[in-house]
This record gives C-alpha cells, sequence and structure tokens, in this order.
C-alpha cells in the first residue's frame, strides 16, 4: 500500500528473529558467523532439493483442482533433506546442546526469511492496493522460526548416541510431523477448503503443539540426568 | 558465478512458491477493459467525452461531493440527474456498470436510462465517461461504496472506527497516458446491388437501410433494433425478390439494394453513395426514372409503422399508391397495427439530417423511410442497450410481411386485377424464414458496429464481407463503394482509446495504517516479553522433570 504498510509488515516480520537472537544469548557467544554459515547451508541443501525435484518429479498435469495426492507426499519427502542440512550445520559446530540448536535454527530460518519473504514484501506490500496476505506472510514467518528451533531440537534429540531407548519412538514421530507438517495442512486446506486466516491459525497451533511437545523431551532429557 | 546464479535461482523459485501459495480468492488489484463514451467530430462541431485519463478513488453516486472523484453507477443510478450533478461537481470521471443480462432489467429503468443516455450524448464533456459489463469484482467494488455512502450518516463513533479499521476503498486508474489522438483515416463503406427489371426503360425502386450502429460506447452499441432490423428486413427481400425474379415474365421493376455505413452520423455513407451514383457514374440506375426509395430504420419493435416523408405525397404518384397498398395489407391482415404518415420539411438550416430519406429528396429522388419511431431524436435509435435480447421476432417479420407484401402489391398492381383483399404472395416457398432471419440478427449483433470499429477491427471487416457475400448470393452488379476522407477538411472524425484497460485496486485509508502499527507493535512487545521470561519457563520445566525423576 504504501511505504508505511511495508514498514509494518517488515517489522513484524523481522523483530522476533531480532528479538530472539538477543534475548537468548547468541549475540553473546559471538554466534552471528556461525548463523551465516547456517544460512549458507541452507541455500545450498535448497539447491539440491530443487536439482533433485527438478530431476525426478515431473510438473503435475493432472486437471485443476485436482489434488496430486501421492506426487505432493514425496515431494514432501524430499525435505527430509533440511533434517540431513540441520545436523549437518549442528554437528560442525561445538558447544552445548542449547547453543547448536539455536544456532542452526537461528541460521536456517533466517536464511528462509530473507530468500523467500523479502522480495515479495518488497515488491508487494509497497504497492498501491492492499491486501492482507502481507501481514499473513509476516505471521507465517514468525511461525516458522518456532518450527525450525523445533525442528532443529527433535535432530539434535535424534541424532544423541545416549539417548534411551523409550524416547526414540516419540523423537521419530515429531521428526516426521516436523517434516510432513507442510503437507499435512495442504492436505487439512484441500479437504476443508478454509480460507487464509484459518490456515494461518491451524499453521500456528500445529506448530505450537510440536514445539511443546519437543521443549518437554528436550528438558526430559537433559536434565533427567 | 555459478553459486551466484544458483542463489538467484534458488530466490526466485522459492519467491514464485511463497506468491503461489498465499494467493487469495478476493484480490487487492483487477484487471477489466472499459468502453469510454462517443468522442466525435462532425464537421468541426465537437461531440461527446474528450477525456480518458482516470486516476481516481470510487465513490457511489449517492454521495454529497463527489469533486475529483470516479463516481460508480448501475444503470438504474443513472439518470439525467445523477449525470449532471457529476459533471457539476467536476468528478473525476463517470464508470457506469452494464448489467450482463439487460432483460432482467424492469422496462421503466432501461426506459429512464435510454432517455438519459441520450441526453448525455447531446452535451459535450471532458470529464471521462466509461461503460463496463457488470462481473463480480466490479459488483463487489460498488456494494462497497455504496455502504460507505450509507454509513455516512450512523453515529461518531462508527465512523470513526469505519474510517480506521474497516473501510476499504477503491482508486481506480487508467494506465494508459497518452493523449487522445484524432482519426481522420476512417473509411465508410457502402454496398449495393440490383435486380434487373426487363424492358428498356423498367423504373427503379430503391431500397435502402444503414447498418452502423450508435450509443452512448461504441464498443458496447450493437445496434440490433436500429438498425440491425432494416438490414436483416433488407436481405430477406433480396432473397425473396431474387426468386420472384428467376422468370423473365414477374420482372417489372429494377431493384436496387444498399446497404450503407455512416448512417449515424447524418446519412454520410448515403450521402456519398448517392453523390458517387449520380455525379461520377456512367450510367446508374438512379439516373432516371426511380420509382422511389424505400428507406429501411428501426423495424423490430411495436404496434406503430410510421411512414416518414418530406413532402406529403401527391395522388398518382408511386409513392402514393404504395402507402395504399401498406395501408391496404396491414388492414386486411394485421388490423391492430397502426400505419401513421409523418411529414418533416427539410430543415436546411438545421446540421442535422434526420431521415435517410433526406437524403434522397435533397437530390430531388422521392423517398420516405418506415420505422416503428415516430420522433427521429429518439432515445431508441441510439443506445447501448438495444441487443438482440430486445428484439421482438414476431413483430420484425410481421413489418417484414407488411413491407414485402406491399412492394408486391404495388409492383404487380394486383390489386386493379380484381384479386382477393387478402392475397399472400410470400407463403410455401415464398415464405420469411424464422431461423434465417434470426441467424441474421445474431450475426449482425455479434459485433458492436460502431461506424469508429467498422473500418479497422478484424471482427467488424469481416462483418462488412459477409454482408457483401450475402449480397452477391442474391443480387447482381454487386459493387462495393469505399468512401475516404478528405484529409484537410474530413467531414467526420473519430478518436482513438475507445476501450481502455482499467486497474482497480483495493485500498485503506492511511489511519489504517497507523491502526495497523499500533496493533503490530503491541504484538512485538507481547513476543519480547515472553521470550524475556521464556528462562521462568525453562526453569520451572526442568525442576518439574527433577522431582519426578527423583
Amino acid at each position: 500500500m504504501t511505504l508505511f504498510h511495508f514498514g509494518n509488515c517488515f517489522a513484524l516480520a523481522y523483530f522476533p528473529y531480532f528479538i530472539t537472537y538477543k534475548c537468548s544469548g547468541l549475540s553473546e557467544y559471538n554466534a552471528f558467523w556461525r548463523c551465516v554459515q547456517a544460512g549458507a547451508t541452507y541455500l545450498f541443501v535448497q539447491l539440491c532439493k530443487m536439482l533433485f525435484l527438478a530431476t525426478f518429479f515431473p510438473t503435475w498435469e493432472g486437471g485443476a483442482g485436482v489434488y496430486d495426492f501421492v506426487g505432493e507426499f514425496m515431494k514432501s519427502t524430499v525435505d527430509l533433506a533440511d533434517l540431513l542440512g540441520l545436523h549437518l550445520v549442528m554437528s560442525r559446530n561445538a558447544g552445548k546442546g542449547e547453543y547448536k540448536i539455536m544456532v542452526a535454527a537461528m541460521g536456517w530460518a533466517t536464511a528462509e526469511l530473507v530468500m523467500s519473504r523479502f522480495l515479495p514484501l518488497w515488491v508487494g506490500a509497497r504497492g498501491i492496493e492492499f491486501d492482507w496476505k502481507y501481514i499473513q506472510m509476516s505471521f507465517d514467518s514468525n511461525i516458522s522460526l518456532v518450527h525450525y528451533i523445533a525442528m532443529a531440537a527433535v535432530v539434535w534429540m535424534f541424532t544423541r548416541y545416549d539417548l534411551p531407548k523409550s524416547f526414540r519412538l516419540p523423537v521419530t514421530v515429531l521428526l516426521a510431523l516436523c517434516v510432513y507438517k507442510a503437507f499435512l495442512i495442504e492436505l487439512f486446506v484441500h479437504i476443508f477448503m478454509l480460507g487464509s486466516w484459518t490456515v494461518l491459525l491451524v499453521k500456528a497451533v500445529l506448530t505450537g503443539a510440536i514445539s511443546l511437545c519437543s521443549l518437554f523431551l528436550f528438558v526430559t532429557l537433559v536434565h533427567s540426568n | 558465478m555459478t553459486i551466484v546464479n544458483c542463489t538467484v535461482a534458488v530466490l526466485l523459485m522459492l519467491c514464485a512458491q511463497c506468491m503461489h501459495g498465499s494467493a487469495l480468492p478476493a484480490v487487492s488489484s483487477y484487471d477489466f477493459t472499459a468502453y469510454r463514451m462517443q468522442q466525435y467530430n462532425l464537421a468541426q462541431q465537437k461531440h461527446g467525452c474528450r477525456g480518458a485519463i482516470v486516476v481516481a478513488e470510487a465513490r457511489s453516486a449517492d454521495e454529497p461531493s463527489l469533486t475529483r472523484r470516479c463516481v460508480i453507477m448501475k444503470i438504474q443510478d443513472f439518470t439525467v440527474e445523477t449525470y449532471f450533478e457529476a459533471l457539476r461537481q467536476n468528478a473525476a470521471a463517470v464508470l457506469i456498470l452494464l448489467p450482463q443480462n439487460i432483460s432482467s432489467v424492469s422496462h421503466e429503468t432501461v426506459k429512464s436510462f435510454m432517455v438519459s443516455e441520450n441526453e448525455a450524448l447531446q452535451k459535450e464533456t471532458l470529464i471521462p465517461v466509461y461503460v463496463v459489463p457488470e462481473d463480480e469484482q466490479l459488483l463487489y467494488m460498488y456494494d462497497e461504496v455504496k455502504q460507505a455512502a450509507a454509513s455516512r450518516t450512523s453515529s461518531i463513533l462508527v465512523r470513526v472506527l469505519r474510517s480506521m479499521v474497516t473501510a476499504t476503498a477503491f482508486q481506480l486508474l487508467v494506465s494508459n497516458n497518452n493523449a487522445i489522438k484524432a482519426i481522420t483515416d476512417n473509411t465508410i463503406v457502402a454496398l449495393e446491388g440490383a435486380l434487373l427489371g426487363t424492358g428498356e426503360d423498367a423504373p427503379t425502386i430503391v431500397i435502402t437501410a444503414h447498418y452502423d450502429s450508435y450509443g452512448l460506447a461504441p464498443w458496447l452499441s450493437y445496434g440490433a433494433d436500429s438498425n440491425g432490423s432494416g438490414v436483416v428486413i433488407l436481405l430477406e427481400l433480396a432473397r425473396l425478390f431474387q426468386k420472384l425474379y428467376s422468370s423473365s415474365s414477374t420482372r417489372p421493376y429494377n431493384l436496387l439494394f444498399s446497404l450503407t455505413g455512416g448512417g449515424k452520423y447524418n446519412f454520410l455513407g448515403t450521402k456519398r453513395w448517392i453523390e458517387e451514383n449520380l455525379d461520377h457514374a456512367e450510367s446508374s440506375l438512379l439516373h432516371d426514372n426511380v420509382a422511389f426509395v424505400l428507406c429501411l430504420d428501426t423495424l423490430a419493435k411495436g404496434d406503430e409503422l410510421y411512414v416518414h416523408v418530406s413532402r406529403p405525397p401527391k395522388p398518382d404518384t408511386p409513392l402514393h399508391s404504395f402507402v395504399q397498398q401498406l395501408e391496404e395489407v396491414v388492414f386486411s391482415r394485421f388490423p391492430w397495427v397502426t400505419v401513421g404518415l409523418v411529414h418533416k420539411k427539410i430543415n436546411l438550416v438545421e446540421s442535422t439530417v434526420a431521415w435517410e430519406h433526406e437524403r434522397y429528396s435533397l437530390r430531388r429522388i422521392l423517398g420516405f423511410t418506415l420505422s416503428h419511431v415516430e420522433d427521429p431524436k429518439s432515445e431508441l435509435r441510439g443506445t447501448i442497450l438495444d441487443t438482440m435480447s430486445q428484439v421482438d421476432f414476431r413483430k420484425l417479420k410481421r413489418n417484414a410481411i407488411i413491407i414485402a407484401e406491399a412492394l408486391a402489391r404495388y409492383m404487380y398492381n394486383l390489386s386493379d386485377k380484381g384479386s382477393p383483399k387478402d392475397i399472400q404472395v410470400f407463403k410455401g416457398q415464398l415464405d420469411f424464414q424464422d431461423s434465417r432471419m434470426s441467424s441474421l440478427m445474431s450475426f449482425l449483433t455479434s459485433v458492436p458496429r460502431a461506424a469508429q470499429l467498422l473500418h479497422k477491427e478484424p471482427g467488424q471487416i469481416l462483418l462488412v464481407n459477409s454482408l457483401e457475400q450475402e449480397f452477391k448470393h442474391y443480387l447482381q452488379q454487386v459493387h462495393r463503394h469505399t468512401f475516404r476522407q478528405d484529409k484537410r477538411d474530413p467531414e467526420i472524425t473519430f478518436f482513438d482509446q475507445m476501450n481502455q484497460p482499467i486497474v482497480m485496486y483495493r485500498v485503506k485509508p492511511a489511519a489504517f495504517d497507523l491502526f495497523l502499527g499500533g496493533c503490530i507493535t503491541a504484538y512485538l512487545g507481547i513476543v519480547y516479553y515472553s521470550i524475556q521470561n521464556f528462562g521462568h519457563l525453562y526453569t520451572k520445566l526442568k525442576a518439574a522433570v527433577k522431582t519426578k525423576h527423583q
């Protein structure tokens, strides 16, 4: 709409990242370059995913409105590469578990934010026309920050050698949920014909649930012995 | 280098994915094509609307202040008062929404719109006036601005809240900023064809109609009644008389058919065609022994049939006896139809030519016009609501039968020979075909036939070519006359930008941005507070886990 509107969206999208970075103590560890490295890994992983998708998944040529269930599922499966990428980032950093998780998640999420949200905001939110979708997009970026922190924590737990047997199942379930979350939400949208605000709410609730579960598991694992 | 390329690719793809993922059903910007009001100069006299550029906020016609706003009207809002009020207040533009299906609109609305349209076309204006067919998005905009106008009278609290939070405004923008250019290279096409009679000096009957249309916006002038009906009847007459003329004993007269363009602009095409025939052609059927000229104009409605003449017919002239035949046919077969003779002298001072026969009368050729319209300035002769759905095919056919029967009776002197009063010539093999008449009509109304468009738009060129083919199929000596204008002193000048892409943007008032900014600051405060206090939650959780473990 105006530059003011762009400012609003920008603040909504980026300030939570900034606050998280400052308040989580990452700034005291001098973790900035580590975050940038994590971001670079993000880019590399996305590129690999894209090459893979372009090579092995032909574009869906069914009629419009027909949902390609299997195809979408397979595409979400490629997101497993994200887990590998996060693991790669965490394994290259030495330090405490929280620190590793936060660095990987912050770098990853920020890279995604800059790569996929900045240009649409710059192009769209400054136009004459008003659309709620830029505000929604900014909210969505907040949700995805929480999502990546939870995902990094789950990956970290999964790759520990001293993970108790009883933890194996819930952690695996959470991992699967993290990877297929986008797919599940899309399926929801398709089945229930949700509006854009409802989708955002569903996303927030689902992400909140996943992150609470992983937080609980994390605390139990780290502080139980 | 490759890394940079890849990064860009990643970036672009992510962007596209992101944009695609969040596409909303309600659009924030919407492109549509609107059709501009008539603009032409007729012999240096300016007519119509001389503006095209619009950058303005949409307003309902109910609002008290319209200055520098684009006024949105449905056809029921478009009255003489609202239109001239908008002009008086210096509105930025007027946008009229035209319903897709005109037959669903009440008769009174149609009537009042036509009258206002006619009034609006009389007056020249600088304010851009556009007409656009209704669709979902435009109706949504109309409802929104209407609601805004309605909430004007509610309490101050509601109004403040509305202006800050819920109000949606619409900005209309014509992206084409070029100045309007005059078009002087337009051409007018006239078609002629004949059925030749036997005998050395057979008299000639000229049957003619103009085929162009006129209305508020050229791109929406389909002109079904005026003058699609005349063209349909003329083509049917050509077909039937061609059958009658197959034997040499039934050809008492030469029949000269002509279809002319420019009919809505003082019958310019007719004028040039007569000049071409009388002044330039070596031998023309128009030169000598013309019995009369029969002009067909607006014949698809009503139970009246008017014979318009420029001087009352004297007894024993061909014109007089034809009118007698016409009355007899009507009396014996369609007694509910009234036939009236309307006499209007040609006023040489007046710049407009009311009827086509006046062009012939000026050259001392006797002629008359048949129409269901009594007043030559009637709004029925130039309106965008004159579409195929407004045509009454039974009445069109009835009028065609009356004309054909009267013509046949006149040509073959049927009433003199003691033949029965209700003799029918056109029956059986020679009957009018309903299917052909309706398909001709739907073909003629498939594209707008405004004179501006006929010489350059492909659909319109095809239409004129098809009319020529139709002539060649039934008539002999078919000629196509293309009249160019004098470059320095054109009789008629048209202008471009008659169809214009317009973008409609949904916008919010500036106060809304402030409101949103406040909300976002509050949200960020909550986020800050909860992240600051995340440590407490973490410690509590830790303690809970430890006690449980022990």
